[in-house]
């Protein structure tokens, strides 16, 4: 069961000369792993997801998925294989209506439309949304369409879901729908975010990432609670972590 | 400057179609000729920013008043003018569709008269020349001024001339086109400038993405002075054939006028443009009494056409409140 | 602020009532296509002085309005962009032709005025029917019916992309104009020095939107085309619908029916 879905050795990229935003970094990742890509603004956690799903090609070093090497050639097969949820549904959610952007990929891969129709009612079902497939995407609420992105990828069936800062402005609600959307995926997860305590409920692997070196690869336990080592990267231990008695009062520095 | 449907009759707006169309179907080849398949989100994507932009509303310096834009030009100078055409009848089909801005006969004619101009004139035969060898900010602000103040004052004329022929106003050309051309050109001059100022804050910002300013060269290189000029003989000749079906369809358009002052309806047409132009819009007036010429038969017949109204208007709105009674 | 926030609420209310469930949306959406360009070509083919038979054709709108009950306020909302334009083109007329046409009840009807009458009534009576066609078809129907037509499906495509991005930009406009008034008080509009800047970033903005979508796309599948969904085929229901609707359009546009019904009373 715990075969190499992605392996990263040695990654260095740099949009311009001399500022490498990925700096050598080596990690592989398995089945069964849920990953958290931590670090503060500008730490490379969104270039490293774009990297693994083929977006950004010019980079040194190798990344295999499944055994794969991933370059221009092979991108059609990666991308089967990978699922990448974008930070901004607005530009992941193309189509007019909720059912047609959850049918785009299946039908781009030539399934006939009984087998669409079967994936874009799965997928609905799988983040709550039934009912919703008639619904103008630009009627929708930031959490819906997150969660439409969402099932926009799920029902292609991907092997490996990647999602760029999954939680951010989320309501409480859509914000527990989208950690139990998560938790059900049981194949290889990557996300990036700054908010830990989700970080925390969604993975069993944590990377920190800061300037474009891994700075630390384990289980959550190790750094979350680890406020020196967050602290000088730029994050906050999470609040659900954080002893009572430390709390600041919201708004209060 | 958004035609409606009223104002054209069907001969008209179906040679417009045929214009348009004919700029659509090259315009669609070209662009997959480019095979550059990120254009195709970018055309949709521009032409929902032009959309918004024109309902932002730009003080005019020295007036009290604000202008708009209309964006062929602009999107031409982004996107190049086949993409860039495109993408304006994308604006114009959802203007004319939801917002009852321009009839859906008359699309046609407001393709033509906005964005076919906008696009090939001002971008192929302004723009283009102008920022042959390198874009500078003084020959962008040229480009957009003149080719805005042309193409607006190509497309203002357009309107005169198919609303003329048309036969919808008794206004005679002279004052049609006086009262239409000096406000376009104000208008044009608006744009013009914010076109400009659009065009030189992305020259300072991103310059790459300046269509046709040499930045770009390589994926124009396929572009050969020699098919460029092939290109530019096909549209003048697409657009002398439309204006020659025009001057042929005059003789309709003036009759009335010529009728009041020189008593005779009579104008000879000939030549095969005549009788094409004759050919089309013989096949789109099936219907009987196209040209509601004498007046002797339209009043007996008007009398009881209005007595007829009346009545079956009263039985129509007698039903109606049944109908509405027994819903309620 | 009131320009786009009403272009907003426009959209929307059309986007309802397209979408109800009522027999009338439920209608092949090439059908009700074709039957409005029908209808469309024979308003505007009739004559210039030719009052009675376009008011004739009014029938059809009014019977749909009826029937489908869609909201016929929203209808005449929309006249207010091609009335001023068609009242331009039309108000001489009655100046400029004043030949006697038809007199009732001892007032004389001038050429002109006729033919003015005629021209307004053309031009609600056109834009009522394109309504009628909008408000009954989602405008993922509506695509499909262009693409029965023949509509290249980059144009079709390039559509949908723009319905489904405006009433974003919009907002964004709407937003971006509200904090610049705000710190630029008394100002009706963008000065002139700010043009460039508050446009030209908007522009790069959603420039950079469109490479997003794009790549969204590419991981998805895209190549260069869209995959078409299932298109319905027109029904029974369909073809009765169209017949019966086509041959009363017709029948007002060949036959001056209100000069008949009239003759039968005044003689």
């Amino acid at each position: 069961m715990s075969h190499i879905h992605i392996e990263v050795k040695d990654l260095t990229f740099a949009y311009e000369k001399d500022r490498k935003i990925l700096d050598g970094v080596t990690f592989t990742a398995r089945e069964q792993d849920a990953i958290g890509i931590i670090g503060a603004n500008g730490a490379g956690k969104s270039t490293l997801l774009k990297i693994l799903v083929g977006l950004l090609l010019s980079f040194e070093g190798t990344v295999r998925v499944e055994e794969i090497p991933l370059e221009k050639r092979t991108l059609p097969r990666i991308r089967e294989k990978i699922g990448y949820v974008f930070q901004d549904a607005d530009s992941q959610l193309f189509s007019t209506s909720v059912y047609e952007d959850i049918a785009f990929g299946p039908r781009n891969y030539g399934l006939p439309e009984e087998e669409v129709d079967r994936r874009v009612r799965l997928a609905l079902k799988k983040v709550s949304l039934e009912g919703f497939g008639k619904k103008p995407i630009h009627r929708l609420s930031g959490g819906e369409k997150k969660l439409v992105s969402i099932a926009a990828i799920l029902s292609m069936t991907p092997d490996i879901l990647l999602m760029d800062e999954p939680s951010a402005a989320l309501d409480p609600r859509n914000r527990r729908n989208l950690i139990r959307v998560l938790n059900e995926f049981d194949h290889l997860k990557i996300l990036t975010s700054h908010d830990l305590d989700f970080i925390w409920d969604t993975c069993s692997r944590v990377i920190l990432l800061g300037e474009g070196r891994i700075l630390y690869d384990g289980n959550p336990e190790g750094i979350l609670r680890d406020k020196k080592t967050l602290e000088e990267s730029g994050l906050e231990l999470p609040l659900s972590l954080t002893p009572r008695e430390e709390r600041t009062p919201s708004g209060g520095q | 400057m958004h035609m409606a449907d009223a104002l054209v009759i069907p001969a008209v707006a179906g040679t417009m179609y045929l214009a348009s169309s004919a700029a659509a179907g090259v315009s669609v080849h070209k662009v997959k000729l480019e095979n550059d398949p990120k254009k195709i989100p970018a055309m949709g994507v521009m032409g929902a920013f032009v959309f918004a932009a024109q309902m932002i509303n730009f003080t005019i310096p020295g007036t009290g008043s604000s202008g708009h834009l209309c964006g062929g030009l602009l999107l031409t100078a982004v996107l190049g003018p086949w993409a860039g055409f495109l993408s304006m009848i994308g604006v114009l089909l959802t203007q004319c569709l939801f917002f009852a801005d321009g009839g859906l006969l008359a699309l046609g004619c407001n393709i033509w008269n906005m964005a076919f101009y906008g696009c090939f004139v001002g971008g192929l035969l302004i723009w283009k020349p102008v920022m042959k060898g390198g874009a500078t900010k003084k020959k962008i602000l040229l480009a957009s001024v003149l080719g805005s103040v042309l193409t607006l004052q190509m497309g203002a004329f357009s309107v005169v001339m198919e609303t003329l022929i048309s036969g919808i106003t008794e206004l005679p050309f002279g004052a049609f086109v006086m009262a239409m051309q000096p406000i376009h050109l104000a208008i044009g001059l608006v744009e013009g400038l914010i076109t400009a100022a659009v065009l030189c804050f992305i020259y300072d910002a991103r310059p790459e993405l300046l269509w046709g300013t040499g930045q770009t060269e390589e994926s124009e290189g396929r572009l050969t002075a020699g098919r460029t000029l092939g290109l530019l003989a096909i549209l003048t000749a697409l657009a002398a054939g439309i204006l020659s079906l025009f001057a042929s369809s005059l003789p309709d358009g003036l009759e009335w006028a010529m009728e009041r002052t020189a008593g005779t309806s009579e104008l000879a047409g000939s030549g095969a443009v005549y009788e094409t132009a004759e050919g089309i819009q013989n096949a789109l007036s099936f219907l009987p009494d196209y040209a509601f010429k004498g007046s002797e038969s339209a009043a007996g017949t008007t009398v009881s056409g209005l007595v007829g109204a009346l009545i079956v208007g009263v039985i129509c709105f007698m039903i109606a409140a049944v109908l509405h009674r027994r819903r309620a | 602020m009131s320009r786009i926030t009403g272009a907003i609420r426009e959209m929307q209310t059309i986007e309802e009532s397209a979408s109800r469930d009522q027999w009338v949306n439920r209608i092949h959406p090439l059908v009700k296509f074709c039957l409005t360009i029908l209808y469309l070509i024979c308003v505007i083919s009739c004559g210039r002085y030719d009052l009675p038979r376009v008011l004739g054709l009014a029938l059809y709108p009014f019977l749909m309005f009826e029937l489908s009950g869609l909201p016929f306020g929203e209808a005449l909302y929309r006249l207010r962009i091609v009335l001023p334009l068609v009242c331009i083109v039309g108000i001489f007329n009655p100046l400029l032709d004043r030949r006697p046409g038809a007199e009732i009840l001892g007032f004389t009807l001038t050429m002109g005025l006729l033919s003015m009458l005629t021209l307004m009534i053309k031009g609600i009576l056109t834009v009522l029917s394109s309504y009628l066609l909008v408000a009954s078809t989602p405008v993922d129907d509506l695509c499909a019916a262009m693409r029965m037509i023949h509509i290249p499906r980059m144009i079709v495509v390039e559509f949908l992309l723009i319905w489904r991005y405006i009433s974003l930009f919009m907002s964004e406009a709407e937003k971006t104009e509200e904090a610049y008034l705000l710190r630029a008080p008394g100002q009706k509009g963008i000065a002139m020095k700010n043009w460039g800047p508050l446009l030209g970033s908007m522009l790069l903005r959603s420039m950079d939107r469109a490479s997003e979508v794009y790549e969204a796309m590419c991981l998805r599948g895209f190549t260069g085309d869209f995959p078409a969904g299932r298109i319905r085929k027109a029904g029974r229901r369909d073809l009765v619908f169209f017949v019966s609707f086509a041959a009363g359009i017709l029948l007002l546009r060949i036959f001056p029916v209100l000069v008949l019904v009239g003759s039968l009373f005044a003689g």
